[in-house]
């Protein structure tokens, strides 16, 4: 080869190379997260849209075939999604206000200035390093009717007279269902409230001492307003976890008595894996995606505006 | 020029990957699993090679061997709790030289994990376990491979026809029988004897609540009931018992599977036979309160922790249980007999003594290689044969499906309740049909609002009935 093509396509080369630095140069940031970008993509966006086109078939063993918005039609006609939408509601809503206000009442103690505070952090988090599973079914034994710890406990203190059969009651199941789920969050909302709390200056409080404000006023003025942000990422995965977790109902209830806490992500699972409506399951997921982001879109609405004020 | 070197690599690249698959989809096209099976002399003196006191494999085996790496099973729970099991797997591996891997699944997750698997159409498991309430969708879903090379009339003798019945679908064999879980009657000798003045169990439904009444006990007078006459459980963390209560209750008014089922295959759950079998179960717990309202939330696990805690005088079980207890309680203290028959409560039929069997299957993946295939055909000849039925039988005393392993003298002898177990076989019925998982889930949610006093049993079975129809006309 002569002199001049060797330098020309070494030139070539170069050129080739010094596009790729610049435009690593220019796209600093794009470049970082690219990688990221594709592993999201890959892992959560095309399982989605997959999810969505499944949505769009009747899939059962031997049955496959393009049905278009059949199957969501039929899920709005069937009763029983309305009741387990109602359940789930009832379940996710008194979870998450319960898991707040004790989450705040603990954080709050625990921002006090007290003897051997680890040691509190440490119990306080304890729910939270317990499997949920494993929680439901140690709530399980203690609730049992005939051998559980709750009945003798009560029988003994002469609460009630004769043992109760807690998880077949129509009025105790739901409700022992919506404490051990919120059991279960309480010390992630402590945690994160904790660190809100953490991170108020104290020169507001002690303005607000020298101003002659009161404990309510401390409060409602301070302390709230700069938790908001806190609030807001606590709030969104407690409720999103439990609209959608289904392995606490599965071994504390089942969804029984009869179906009086069944949940609308259970649902979905015994559509695909008990009546083997792939299809029609998929589209319960496309709705119960729609829901989550309404309510996390409806969070970040009433809170962020306010956290951004 | 750097650019159109890079460009001619990528070409070449690909064209050298899709010549290789090229090459790999023609050699698999090749080897075909009907293929194989056509090379093993599966029907050669299969009688005499199921019979035998031990398992030989048919001739032209040895085309597998080398093949796979291992043959990979899944195992509904912890091998720790499948001994027998784990016995014939040795025996196979000794024989074959095939190593099996074990896929431990928790028994509630077993189902799931294996529908995923399948709708996935992946093959990585040969073996599927098969529980009774799923096999006839997995045979219609075409994810198991038919399996009538490995049956002949001779063979399928040698058997229990409910046992053969519930492995096939349509005429055709999908899977092989391994074990049968029953469903037995287990009472407290020493009780029945101090309470009500005989050892011998209750022989109708009106003897298990006469018996039970006398046998629900306040032994510290607080008003708070110690010992319960009679447990079942009917809980929706084991949805399939609230179906298994139901067919029991059918089979010992004397109906079979040919009664339950109407001409489409679809089941009959809102019949007078099934309204008394419910109408039963309300009346232990409601009327005679016998039964605490507890029963609907429990499992088999539940009640059989509860017999154990010496709370409960008597209680319907699988059969399983038996190898559980002896070592926990002595044999001296509790016995088990048949489901009484229905006797003509509530205007009913005399009726029989019977069960209710569920037949637990092993298949083929339709989704797995070739030689996995075969190998896995190899498993299914091994498990039904005598020396892994009389396995099942003594080292775990899993119910042997095989109707000769009852005549050996080891069996009887270490089997226990050997005279009850045998006869579970004999006069145990199975119902099958496809949709079962959604029909248990049916079952449970509306028939235990009516055990829990919340509607009559009629209505209860008519709302169950309404939506399985809904079920099989989806």
């Amino acid at each position: 080869m002569r002199l001049d093509d060797q330098d020309k396509l070494m030139q070539e080369d170069q050129s080739l190379m010094e596009k790729l630095r610049e435009f690593m140069d220019r796209h600093f940031a794009l470049t970082c997260i690219l990688p990221t970008m594709i592993v999201v993509f890959g892992l959560i966006l095309v399982p989605i849209y997959l999810v969505f086109q499944e949505s769009l078939f009747l899939d059962t063993p031997g049955h496959y075939k393009f049905v278009a918005i059949r199957n969501y039609i039929r899920i709005f006609q069937n009763s029983d999604f309305w009741r387990y939408l109602y359940h789930t509601i009832q379940y996710s809503g008194f979870s998450s206000l319960f898991s707040f206000l004790f989450g705040l009442l603990l954080a709050l103690c625990l921002n006090q200035k007290i003897k051997f505070p680890n040691f509190f952090r440490v119990w306080v988090l304890l729910p939270w390093a317990i499997p949920p599973v494993v929680a439901a079914f140690i709530f399980k034994w203690f609730f049992n009717d005939v051998y559980g710890a709750g009945n003798d406990l009560l029988l003994k203190f002469g609460i009630i007279k004769a043992p109760v059969t807690w998880l077949a009651s129509e009025t105790f199941a739901m409700p022992i269902l919506i404490g051990v789920d919120a059991w279960i969050r309480i010390p992630f909302v402590t945690i994160i409230l904790l660190a809100g709390l953490q991170a108020i200056p104290q020169d507001l409080y002690d303005a607000c001492e020298i101003d002659g404000a009161g404990p309510f006023q401390v409060f409602w003025n301070i302390t709230i307003p700069y938790l908001k942000g806190p609030l807001l990422v606590a709030m969104v995965v407690v409720t999103a976890f439990s609209f959608r977790f289904v392995d606490i109902m599965m071994a504390l209830t089942g969804g029984g008595p009869g179906d009086d806490t069944m949940l609308f992500a259970v649902n979905i699972y015994k559509s695909a894996f008990l009546r083997l409506r792939f299809g029609y399951s998929a589209a319960e997921g496309v709705i119960m995606l729609a829901m989550i982001v309404v309510i996390i879109l409806g969070y970040t609405y009433f809170l962020k505006s306010e956290v951004e004020e | 020029m750097a650019q159109k070197k890079i460009f001619s690599i990528i070409c070449f690249t690909g064209l050298l990957i899709a010549f290789g698959i090229g090459i790999t989809g023609e050699t698999a096209k090749a080897v075909t699993f009907q293929n194989l099976v056509a090379k093993v002399d599966w029907q050669k003196d299969l009688v005499k090679r199921l019979t035998a006191k031990k398992w030989m494999p048919p001739e032209g085996w040895e085309i597998v061997k080398g093949k796979i790496p291992k043959l990979v099973i899944f195992n509904s729970g912890s091998m720790k709790y499948d001994p027998a099991t784990e016995v014939n797997g040795k025996i196979f591996t000794e024989r074959t030289g095939i190593e099996i891997e074990w896929i431990i699944v928790p028994d509630p997750a077993t189902l799931p994990k294996e529908i995923s698997m399948l709708t996935a159409r992946a093959g990585r498991v040969p073996v599927i376990y098969l529980k009774p309430e799923a096999s006839i969708d997995f045979y219609r879903a075409g994810w198991v491979e038919p399996v009538d090379f490995l049956w002949s009339p001779e063979s399928k003798a040698l058997y229990p026809k409910a046992v053969v019945d519930t492995s096939s679908y349509k005429g055709k064999m999908y899977g092989t029988p391994w074990f049968i879980k029953a469903t037995q009657l287990v009472y407290r000798k020493d009780l029945l004897k101090k309470y009500v003045g005989t050892t011998k169990p209750p022989k109708t439904w009106k003897e298990i609540i006469d018996y039970a009444k006398k046998l629900t006990l306040d032994l510290d007078g607080d008003g708070n009931i110690d010992i319960w006459g009679y447990l079942f459980n009917t809980g929706p963390s084991y949805p399939r018992s609230m179906k298994m209560r139901i067919n029991e209750g059918l089979f010992t008014q004397g109906l079979t599977s040919e009664d339950v089922l109407d001409k489409h295959g679809i089941p009959q759950y809102n019949t007078p036979e099934a309204i008394r079998a419910l109408q039963f179960l309300v009346d232990c717990v409601q009327k005679h309160k016998v039964s605490p309202k507890g029963c609907t939330t429990y499992a088999d696990k539940d009640t059989y922790e509860l017999f154990l805690r010496e709370k409960a005088a008597m209680m319907q079980n699988h059969t399983w249980i038996n190898f559980k207890l002896i070592k926990k309680m002595p044999k001296e203290k509790w016995g088990v007999s048949l489901m009484p028959k229905c006797g003509g409560w509530g205007g009913g039929p005399e009726g029989v003594a019977s069960t209710r069997g569920g037949v637990y299957d092993y298949a083929i993946n339709a989704y797995s290689k070739p030689y996995e295939k075969l190998a896995a055909a190899l498993w299914l000849d091994f498990v039904r044969c005598f020396e892994a039925c009389k396995n099942q039988q003594v080292v775990e005393q899993n119910q042997a499906p095989m109707s000769m392993v009852y005549d050996d003298p080891e069996v009887k002898e270490k089997t226990v309740y050997f005279d009850t177990i045998k006869k579970t076989v004999e006069v145990g019925e199975a119902i099958n049909y496809h949709q079962g998982l959604a029909i248990c889930d049916v079952l449970v949610k509306h028939c235990n609002k009516a055990i829990l006093g919340r509607m009559p049993a009629e209505k209860a079975l008519e709302k169950a009935q309404k939506e399985i129809k809904n079920v099989f006309f989806y």
